[in-house]
């Protein structure tokens, strides 16, 4: 993320990924497929380097939430192509679930109006 | 996704391509980007430069997935591999349970294959391999001296020692050593010690700290008894001080003077030679009694060298400036050296002397190619069981087979079978190892020297063990394995339950053949050794081999000077003889065969032959009158020594035939008159000649000896020789109680009969050990070629149960049956037995060099050999044949 300095990784890593798990989530898709989806959902705004989205994507891979095949677009170019698997469909309930309590948590946070005591 | 997919993951199969791949992916993203934003209006070098910085760092993303992936792929191949050999093991493991006679015919099999070999191998490796302790332990060089006339390498005067060692560019040290004998005084009398007495720099040069206190300083070694100091090995620590730590800093007594125990050291050291096993380690000239002048006496061998080169000097270049440095001696002290030239050999190469570095070697080859031998004759008798339960598992294999298990699969399955048995007999190997190794150390040998074998199960060992095991699974695996393999079996599913294709059948003959034609070849060996053994057991030594028995003693000499010392020996003579049963009895300083001995310079006053200055070395004895009489020496010419050749009669000495031959030829020696130590020793008159006898090697030409009389030179130590008619064995409790009548005080050890001093000591033990390992080698041989002939022949009996049960049906009476299952059999065994002779007729030549009066090719063992391998094969086959003879034809035919 170009934005801020880079908050803990880990919270970042694990925003990269249920956004990826959820672009992924409609049916399988590119790497270039993900960082336009991306893109075009958030507005823009995150403005992730697309660099970043391929070790995660091949992280994933290696842990087995998505597979991945190579396959042709549609202007008939070779692609590699990745398909959420079970467990990866898995983990994007798991990831959302807990996005929401975070994101919950902090809305909470930034609109609080009691003041501490 | 299209045919590309398939395309690609059949590569991926072979090996994934991380590399092109990532590069496929990464150019795909920016130009799908670059197309896009084109597309949007932006012209194409415009889009291509912020497609690329969109995606930030190409090239480190493209090494970040690269090395991931590669990682990842890596860690896939190892788990799958593991899970599939996991999968072959429960399988196999199922398979062997089933069988259980087999597994252990096999596992046997493999056990005394494998720990045979094992043991050999620790033999070999403590006597060839194994470095001796301590940080330089590894790369010690021995230096030992020839001389013209006595060409093998042999220890060192102590002045020429000193010289070498200054040629300090070529040794980073050089130590020297004697050893001997002392006496430790103890609270119940006295204990023998068997120490060395060396240089200061003796343990600097091995590299070895103490385990306790310290070894030498530098300086140590100067001055006679300036620093009466030893440093103790483990065992005498624990021995004789009962591991006490109190004892390092501790004044004992040692040859009656006070020694100070200044450091113990570890276990692991136990002197520089091997087998003998010293007690401690005293700095040179520091323990009574001094060596005295003999030590500064050029012409005096004292001391064994060994050391270490400086670093980055060469063997080859050091050997070189040594043999310079012996040339110099030569030229600045002719009268001793001129002759005389020094080698340099790796220290283990010099066990357990350097006079034998070019035959150990040789040895140890021969014994370890036998084992391995009988190795190979176990795998494949091995390999021959796994075939016929391949063949008997055709139907399950061939449908495993179609059911789609790969060809790789299958002969996997085989060997991950095999390697199960394999490792089962490498545990066994263990124990039989361990066993022979008990055995090999328990092996007596004639003299109260502390022997220490050095063979025993460590790490070296077992991880031999480990490595000829599966060197054993993939021997005998590869021919059960090459059988499974698919297409054969394919050939069962059609050909029914029995499938055995004649390939199959033959592939098993061969093996039988060839471990017949290896057994041969050992056999032969054994045979060899064997009648060598027992031909060096009755060779004609020269001397009286039986019905003698010996005791040796030492006279302290602060208790005994020469003239009290002459006394005891002529009252202990007196009444050794008294003693019933005895005929001669002598006394004598040295034993032909024995592990001590002396040479002389003898310069002949007047002889037919030129001799050197400083004169030529022989062996020389100090003996009383009857030696000759009591060893059963022949007197050829002149007289014995008697009592009247005492110190105040002219001096006199007798030598035996090889030495009238060397100075005088075709004429009597007596009243030839030579000098003895060098150009300034004595002269004395020859008159006697005795026979020849043999003294340093079994077989060897004898060489000239010079004996000298007791009554002229006095010797503290001394060996009595009573020559019996009786079982001499007999005699040891009376003499000993003759010497304790003289002087309870007296030790008494070595006390053993002639037959055991040559038949358990230096004479004949090795060739008696090297024929007893050859024979367990031969008779484990010829019993796995017995169970290999009779696991072929009876599996043949059962495969041709319907033929035989159609013969018998047909009126074939029994001897027939019995000829033709027998005559399979022996089929074998001669093609085995032809092989085996052309294979030992080119092989047997490599033992000659240590056999001793027996021909390698001797036909007698070859034909032998054949006819045992024969004879076996026969009655093998007479099992199975016997069987087949009992055939009910009507139970056969209907089997089918």
């Amino acid at each position: 993320m170009r934005a801020a300095a880079p908050p803990d990784l880990d919270l970042l890593q694990g925003t990269l990924e249920v956004m990826m798990l959820k672009a992924l989530s409609w049916g399988p898709l590119h790497g270039f497929g993900v960082a336009k989806w991306i893109r075009q959902t958030t507005d823009d705004v995150l403005q992730i380097e697309d660099s970043a989205l391929y070790p995660a994507l091949h992280r994933m891979e290696h842990r087995g939430l998505v597979d991945a095949e190579w396959g042709l677009t549609e202007n008939n170019r070779r692609a590699k192509y990745y398909r959420l698997t079970a467990k990866g469909r898995q983990q994007l309930r798991a990831n959302v679930s807990s996005w929401d309590r975070y994101s919950l948590a902090v809305s909470k946070v930034v609109h609080a109006t009691l003041q501490p005591s | 996704m299209g045919d590309t997919a398939k395309w690609h993951r059949y590569l991926r199969f072979w090996r994934a391509d991380v590399a092109a791949d990532v590069d496929a992916e990464l150019t795909f993203h920016v130009d799908a980007r670059t197309e896009e934003l084109c597309e949007a209006g932006l012209d194409r070098a415009a889009a291509r430069a912020r497609a690329l910085r969109e995606f930030g760092d190409v090239e480190r993303t493209r090494r970040t997935l690269r090395a991931m992936d590669e990682r990842h792929a890596a860690g896939m191949r190892r788990a799958g591999w593991l899970a599939d050999l996991a999968r072959d093991g429960r399988v196999a493991l199922r398979a062997l349970a089933r069988s259980p006679g087999l597994v252990a015919v096999v596992a046997l099999t493999f056990a005394l294959g494998i720990g045979v070999t094992s043991a050999m191998y620790s033999v070999v490796d403590a006597f060839l391999f194994r470095p001796l302790p301590g940080a330089h332990g590894g790369d010690l060089v021995v230096l030992a001296r020839t001389e013209a006339g006595l060409p093998m390498p042999h220890d060192l005067s102590f002045p020429d020692y000193r010289d070498y060692r200054a040629d300090s560019a070529v040794f980073g040290s050089l130590a020297a050593f004697a050893s001997r004998f002392v006496e430790l005084e103890t609270a119940r009398g006295a204990d023998r010690l068997f120490i060395d007495d060396a240089t200061a720099n003796y343990f600097a040069a091995l590299g070895l700290p103490p385990m306790l206190g310290r070894t030498f300083a530098p300086g140590d070694d100067q001055g006679v008894l300036a620093h009466p100091a030893i440093v103790l090995t483990y065992k005498a620590w624990r021995a004789h001080f009962a591991g006490d730590s109190s004892v390092v800093g501790r004044t004992i007594r040692i040859n009656e003077h006070p020694v100070t125990v200044i450091g113990v050291m570890p276990p692991s050291f136990h002197g520089v030679r091997p087998l003998v096993d010293v007690d401690g380690v005293a700095c040179l000239d520091q323990i009574w009694p001094a060596y005295g002048p003999a030590l500064e006496n050029r012409a005096s061998i004292m001391v064994s060298a060994f050391g270490r080169l400086r670093p980055g000097v060469s063997l080859s270049s050091a050997r070189a400036a040594v043999r310079l440095r012996a040339r110099q001696l030569a030229r600045a002290y002719p009268t001793t050296n001129k002759t005389v030239d020094a080698v340099l050999v790796p220290e283990r190469h010099a066990r357990p002397s350097a006079a034998v570095a070019s035959v150990t070697p040789a040895a140890a080859g021969v014994f370890m190619a036998l084992v391995t031998l009988v190795l190979l004759v176990a795998c494949a008798n091995v390999a021959g069981l796994l075939l016929a339960r391949v063949i008997a598992r055709g139907r399950e294999l061939a449908i495993r087979a179609a059911l789609g298990a790969s060809q790789w699969r299958l002969v996997r399955l085989a060997l991950v079978e095999c390697a199960l048995l394999a490792a089962l007999g490498g545990i066994g190997a263990v124990g039989v190892a361990d066993a022979a190794l008990h055995a090999i150390d328990a092996i007596h040998v004639a003299t109260d020297m502390p022997i220490r074998w050095g063979v025993g199960l460590d790490g070296r060992v077992v991880a031999f063990t480990a490595a000829a095991t599966l060197l054993a699974a993939l021997v005998a695996g590869a021919a059960p394995a090459a059988t499974a393999r698919r297409r054969d079996l394919a050939d069962v599913l059609k050909s029914g339950a029995r499938g055995t294709t004649a390939t199959r059948r033959r592939l098993r003959s061969a093996l039988v053949v060839g471990q017949i034609a290896v057994s041969v070849v050992v056999l032969a060996c054994a045979g060899l050794f064997a009648r060598s053994s027992a031909h060096a057991a009755r060779l004609d030594l020269g001397f009286r081999a039986d019905h003698v028995l010996l005791l040796s003693t030492t006279l302290r000499a602060q208790t005994y000077d020469s003239a009290r010392g002459r006394a005891l020996y002529r009252e202990l003579l007196r009444r050794a003889a008294a003693v019933p049963g005895a005929r001669e009895t002598a006394l004598a300083r040295y034993l032909p065969f024995g592990f001590e001995r002396d040479n002389v310079a003898v310069v002949p006053l007047a002889s037919a032959t030129p001799v050197p200055t400083n004169g030529v070395s022989y062996f020389d004895n100090v003996v009383s009158g009857d030696y000759f009489a009591a060893m059963g020496i022949p007197l050829r010419r002149g007289r014995t020594f008697t009592d009247r050749d005492d110190a105040t009669a002219p001096r006199v000495a007798i030598v035996n035939d090889a030495f009238a031959r060397t100075f005088w030829p075709g004429r009597s020696a007596l009243g030839e008159r030579f000098r003895v130590g060098g150009a300034g020793g004595r002269v004395v008159e020859i008159v006697g000649v005795v026979g020849d006898m043999q003294d340093l090697v079994v077989g060897e030409t004898p060489r000239p000896y010079v004996f000298l009389p007791l009554g002229q030179i006095y010797q503290g130590d001394m060996t009595l020789v009573v020559h019996t008619a009786r079982d001499p064995a007999t005699l040891a409790a009376p003499l000993r109680a003759v010497v304790a009548s003289l002087d309870p005080a007296l030790p008494v050890f070595d006390v053993r009969t002639m037959h055991e001093h040559l038949h358990d000591g230096q004479a004949l033990l090795l060739t008696r050990l090297g024929s007893g390992f050859a024979s367990v080698f031969g008779a484990l041989a010829l019993a796995l070629a017995t169970v290999g002939v009779y696991g072929v022949v009876s599996y043949a009996v059962a495969q041709r149960t319907r033929e035989i049960g159609v013969l018998v049906a047909l009126g074939a009476r029994v001897p027939t049956i019995l000829r033709l299952v027998v005559g399979e059999g022996l089929t074998l065994a001669w093609l085995g037995v032809g092989a085996g002779l052309v294979l030992a007729l080119a092989t047997t030549g490599v033992v000659g060099s240590i056999l001793v009066g027996v021909a390698p090719r001797d036909p007698l063992v070859l034909g032998a050999a054949a006819a045992l391998l024969v004879a076996v094969a026969a009655a093998a086959s007479l099992v199975p044949a016997r069987r087949a003879a009992r055939v009910d034809p009507i139970t056969a035919l209907r089997a089918e």
